[in-house]
């Protein structure tokens, strides 16, 4: 999808009442995300916006926490997997809900992106700093999670009350510890 | 001589049992959670010594419906029990 016909999408999406939006595989680049971000209804609950490059820069994450910084925000779903998403944009996302004291969304895919053990420190503190927390299903698989990252999220696990019923993280490393040079191979 | 000693030395290595930090703290986690439904952990190349510490923590949680485990060196059986397996498929 091109910045033209965004644009014109974006115009539909300020006056439609639709509470699912589906934009996967529309090679969305973060500007034609960002303004699509800023014209979304706010009554919108399932967010898709799954193998798309959205995560190049910090364009439209900036504009997805000022889409959750709204008071009559209500989005129960999001997912952004396949969007070389990084651990700085998880952590924006975590630093609003627990800022704004979320309690609407409820699940995050966030796989296939290019997310380390941090992403995985990020959620922790997200439990460590609001116990409202609501998440139930969380997706991190295909990243980069090694050992340190994955005890975070037993961390996460073995806090009461939890409300998380799904984990994937599959097709990690989480049982080994990351290499000296992770932050080079990245 | 020599062989004799690199024997006496693979021999000591293989006796020595590495840590199992991962089975550990993950087999305390699901010990006490009550809550999760679901938990995917295939491909993730756990080895023999975690899935093992795993495997002992887990007939604690009688909540967890679904584990997935393929891609490590561990299966489940019919029954919803974890068993480690010597050679995996990763």
């Amino acid at each position: 999808m091109g910045p033209n016909r965004a644009r014109a999408l974006a115009q539909a999406l300020k006056v439609t009442d639709a509470h699912k939006v589906n934009l996967t595989y529309n090679r969305l680049d973060p500007g034609t995300g960002k303004m699509l971000m800023e014209s979304i209804n706010p009554q919108i609950t399932d967010l898709n916006l799954e193998k798309n490059s959205l995560g190049i820069n910090n364009v439209f994450v900036d504009a997805l926490v000022k889409h959750l910084d709204r008071h009559d925000n209500c989005l129960q779903s999001l997912n952004l997997s396949q969007n070389r998403v990084t651990d700085k944009h998880v952590e924006s996302i975590v630093n609003i809900l627990t800022e704004t004291k979320n309690d609407c969304l409820k699940k995050l895919k966030l796989a296939k992106n290019r997310l380390t053990c941090d992403a995985a420190f990020a959620l922790r503190d997200l439990y460590k700093l609001y116990n409202g927390a609501v998440l139930e299903n969380l997706d991190l698989s295909n990243n980069k999670i090694y050992l340190p990252g994955a005890l975070a999220i037993a961390e996460i696990v073995k806090k009461d009350p939890i409300t998380l019923r799904v984990i994937d993280l599959s097709w990690n490393l989480v049982s080994k510890a990351p290499p000296k040079n992770a932050k080079e191979e990245e | 001589m020599r062989r004799k000693l690199m024997k006496k030395q693979s021999k000591h290595f293989i006796d020595v049992e590495p840590e199992a930090l991962f089975g550990e703290k993950w087999g305390e986690a699901l010990a006490f959670n009550t809550k999760l439904l679901h938990l995917d952990l295939s491909f993730n190349r756990i080895d023999f010594y975690n899935t093992r510490a795993l495997a002992t923590a887990l007939p604690e949680n009688t909540t967890l419906f679904g584990l997935h485990y393929t891609g490590n060196m561990g299966r489940i059986d019919s029954l919803g029990y974890l068993h480690t397996i010597e050679k995996s498929f990763f």
